[in-house]
Order: structure tokens, then C-alpha cells, then sequence
């Protein structure tokens, strides 16, 4: 974390906007790429990369001085992206091609794609999809975090406030359920 | 026919579902920068966000018998002396008080609930009015 961003987040603490904007336009992007990687869905990512930033400016109170902003703000982000998508049940609604397209590959560069590509990977990912909307929340939580976010089984931990070993047991029974859910998909 | 059921009841390798789950996901995402629309929307809400961050502060700060001492004490007494001389007993803790910015009228109400309570309610304006007196 540089100096100048200390000093952005030392006086957005007093809340000042100004300083709060500079923090926005530093991190914004990423956060957005993030939230989007885990709900496939740009409205709801931009509705949810918001959401967290207004969570981060009145937490930042209790942000401790001299940690690094970005770790801290993807924590509230991706806490906030699970709340977010299991409150809309977002598992449970069927991903269209657009969403595939948005989440995947960057804007404009997908003329090349053949059309069938595209629909095949739209109907493997359903598959997933509706094995993932049978999992318990937990479950759906510590997949979400694990393949959405690659975080390890320590990080997920400290996201979601649990033991790491919660953690393990959680991502273990997680992975041998969504197996057998796939293979019953496929039969 | 054997064959077909064992390749039925075979679960997911767990090479292939990580590989399916890590495709459902994708790779990371390069950066999104939102339209200039998006920090707007944000800001308004900044906004809205700490004047009602004051409003409930100062709420909070605010106790809750500095609200029912709102009406002066010369006139609580004054209303307790009323009711002393009208042979109320021990009325002091029996009377509440309050003003009420839309009235016109001073009211005085009982209670079925609380039988033992006289509310008296006073029209604010009147109320700074005799205070100013």
C-alpha cells in the first residue's frame, strides 16, 4: 500500500468523499471483476461491487492502519457477494448466453466464438448450475469462495469468519455431494 | 448391459468435477471499469447514508428523559399544584407530560390500561409562549 493511499484512507475515514472517489477509481475495476466471476450476472456485479464499497466506507472506522486496502475490501466484497446472491437465489435462475459471454470473455472479442461452442459450454455450465442450487448455503458458500475467488482453505476461513477445519469438512462433504449430483445429471 | 449400469453408477472423477467447477467459474476476469454512472450511484448513496447515520446519532445521544423533561418544570409543577389542590393524590408521579407541535388545545387523557396516569398534552406553541411570559 503506498503512502498516498494511507493518507486517501486517513482522510476518507473522516469521511471525506473526495478521498473516498480516489478509492473507488483505484479499486473499483477489480472488485467489479471479481463479482462478476462469481455471479456471471454484470448487473447484479456492478449492484454488488457498489454494495461493497458502501459496506467498506462505513466500516472504515475500524480498518486497522498500515493493512493493505485492496485484501480488505475484496473480504467485504465477496462476504457481500454471497449474502447478496443467496438473498436473490441467483442459483436458481438458468444462466443465459449473454451472462456466459460477459463473465467469461472480454467485451468485443467474442465474434470469433463459434455459436456452437458457446451453446455448449451455456448447457455444461447449467449442469453445474443445478447441482450447485442442491447443495446446502455453507456449501454453496466455501465452492463459491474455493473455484469463484481461488482461495485457499485459510483465506476462506478468515472471509467467512469460520474455522479452517469447519472450512475443510464443509469444502470435503461439498465436493463428494456435487460429485454424485453431477453424475446423476448425466444419467 | 452390466456394463452400462456400472458406467451409471460411477460418480464424478474428482479431476473432472474440479475441472467442471473451475469452468463454471472461469479463469479470472481482466479488470471492469464501470461507467462514470456507477461512482455516481454510489456517492448519492453516501450521501443519504451518513445524513441518516446523523439523524439516528443524534437520536441515540439524545436520552429518554431529556424528551419527557421537554416541558418546562415551572409548568410541571404548576400542573401538579392543580392537581394537588383538585385532591389528586400524590399526583407528581402519575402525570405525564408532553407537547404536541399540531395542537391547538391543551388535553388532558386518561388511560383504561393505565388508570392511574393523566396524560396532559399541551400545544407547543402555547407552551413557549407561556414559558416566554
Amino acid at each position: 500500500m503506498t503512502t498516498c493511499e494511507d493518507t486517501l484512507i486517513e482522510r476518507e475515514a473522516h469521511r471525506d468523499q473526495e478521498a473516498f472517489r480516489q478509492l473507488w477509481e483505484a479499486h473499483h475495476a477489480p472488485a467489479m471483476a471479481a463479482a462478476l466471476r462469481l455471479c456471471h450476472q454484470r448487473a447484479l456485479a456492478e449492484e454488488i461491487t457498489q454494495g461493497a464499497f458502501l459496506l467498506a466506507w462505513r466500516g472504515l472506522p475500524r480498518f486497522k492502519k498500515g493493512c493493505p486496502f485492496r485484501p480488505w475490501l475484496m473480504r467485504i466484497l465477496y462476504r457481500h457477494a454471497l449474502d447478496v446472491m443467496e438473498k436473490q437465489r441467483t442459483y436458481l435462475r438458468p444462466l443465459s448466453l449473454d451472462d456466459v459471454l460477459a463473465s467469461e470473455v472480454p467485451t468485443g472479442s467474442h465474434d470469433h466464438l463459434e455459436q456452437g461452442d458457446v451453446q455448449e459450454r451455456v448447457a455444461e455450465r447449467e449442469v453445474v448450475r443445478r447441482a450447485l442450487a442442491q447443495l446446502s448455503t455453507e456449501q454453496r458458500r466455501v465452492i463459491a469462495l474455493r473455484y469463484g475467488a481461488d482461495l485457499t482453505e485459510v483465506d476462506i476461513a478468515q472471509v467467512l469468519g469460520w474455522p479452517v477445519g469447519t472450512v475443510k469438512s464443509r469444502l470435503n462433504r461439498a465436493r463428494a455431494r456435487l460429485r454424485v449430483l453431477l453424475s446423476e445429471e448425466e444419467r | 448391459m452390466n456394463e452400462h449400469n456400472i458406467s451409471q453408477n460411477k460418480q464424478a472423477e474428482p479431476g473432472d468435477m474440479e475441472q467442471r467447477l473451475s469452468a463454471y467459474y472461469g479463469p479470472p476476469l481482466p479488470e471492469q471499469p464501470l461507467p462514470p454512472a456507477s461512482w455516481h450511484a454510489v456517492h448519492h448513496q453516501l450521501g443519504v447514508h451518513a445524513s441518516a447515520q446523523c439523524r439516528r446519532g443524534f437520536r441515540l445521544r439524545l436520552p429518554r428523559k431529556r424528551l419527557r423533561a421537554f416541558v418546562p418544570t415551572a409548568m410541571q409543577d404548576a400542573f401538579a399544584r392543580i392537581a394537588s389542590e383538585a385532591g389528586i393524590p400524590s399526583t407528581q408521579a402519575r402525570l405525564r407530560y408532553r407537547l404536541a407541535p399540531r395542537s391547538h388545545e391543551p388535553v388532558v387523557r386518561g388511560s383504561w390500561l393505565a388508570r392511574r396516569t393523566i396524560r396532559l398534552t399541551l400545544p407547543l406553541d402555547a407552551a413557549t409562549n407561556m414559558e416566554r411570559d
